[in-house]
């Protein structure tokens, strides 16, 4: 694994992680999402990965949960706006402490 | 509640009452470990919630402004432009132990940039502030990567040892508990049988000497 960082997502909004020394992948759909995914699972410790995108290899973003390294994080896209991030996190509480806490937050 | 299938024994007495002297310190230990760690995730979690709805605005801001700025040239130009950044942030990964969990520590060295990676006469302002303010962004995300992902693994393990305190509280304590007096019960009868057929034996011998 190396210590950079991999960002995955549409070229038009997440090539300007470029500049700042992470790798970029550009995906168009679920399938080439998967790949890229898989590849930087492997070679990567951080991986960033767009909220449009995210849905898509939801399976596999679930089985790196458990393991301290690669992290992935849902990033926004910057073209719509979307709470996939927020709802996981809300989702994670409630699981473990059987009721949302963050319930007075998010209102 | 079903007792174990074990014979009633005083040898298995012990070793039953050994097992649950275990399982009652075992179950006192991981209820500790639970309260202890949802303290900790629950204020974890709340940093978590508020640095990613601050920092998700500043990266969907700043996304959606580079798809402005990228219009002035095509994605190939842009794509030269950055294929040799002058690597600004170094990144150290560790990991750290919260009641024993393994979880990330990422932290991020901000290098002081003097130039851009690329010469002012291909590219716009507007690019050249977005790339400033990417590299500005980058700790708050991998805070965020790390705060996430601690929030995810202590949630996972939290479930975990609820499971585990249940199961010993709910199933494995009632269990022993039953079979211990079970057998204590039935070790008692067997003492009061022979004690009946001794003091019976006695009287017939007394009856057919006399």
């Amino acid at each position: 694994m190396t210590d950079k960082i991999a960002v995955i997502g549409s070229n038009d909004s997440v090539l300007i992680f470029k500049a700042v020394g992470c790798d970029v992948f550009g995906v168009s759909n679920e399938q080439n999402t998967r790949v890229a995914l898989n590849k930087a699972i492997t070679e990567y410790k951080v991986i960033m990965i767009t909220d449009d995108f995210a849905p898509f290899v939801e399976d596999i973003i679930e089985d790196t949960k458990l393991s301290s390294y690669p992290a992935v994080l849902v990033i926004p896209s910057g073209t719509k706006v979307s709470s996939y991030a927020l709802d996981k996190i809300s989702a994670d509480v409630e699981k473990s402490l059987g009721v949302n806490i963050l319930k007075n937050k998010e209102n | 509640m079903s007792r174990l299938n074990v014979n009633p024994t005083r040898m298995q007495l012990k070793t039953l009452k050994g097992r649950l002297n275990i399982a009652v310190r075992g179950h006192k230990l991981l209820k500790d470990k639970t309260d202890e760690m949802i303290r900790r995730f629950s204020s974890l979690v709340k940093q978590n919630y508020s640095l990613r709805s601050q920092v998700e605005e500043e990266v969907r801001l700043l996304l959606k402004q580079f798809c402005m700025a990228k219009a002035f040239n095509s994605t190939k130009q842009i794509s030269s432009l950055f294929a040799f950044p002058n690597s600004t942030i170094t990144t150290m990964f560790n990991t750290n132990s919260i009641m024993n969990v393994g979880v990330p520590s990422i932290s991020v060295i901000l290098n002081e940039v003097k130039n851009l990676p690329y010469s002012y006469i291909d590219s716009n302002p507007e690019l050249d502030i977005l790339v400033q303010k990417t590299q500005n962004i980058m700790p708050k995300l991998m805070e965020l990567a790390s705060l996430e992902k601690t929030c995810q693994i202590l949630a996972s393990e939290i479930d975990r040892t609820k499971r585990r305190v249940n199961a010993l509280e709910f199933v494995m304590i009632p269990q022993l508990t039953e079979t211990i007096k079970y057998i204590a019960m039935k070790i008692e009868e067997n003492d009061r049988a022979s004690r009946i057929r001794l003091i019976k034996v006695k009287s017939m011998i007394q009856n057919r000497n006399s």
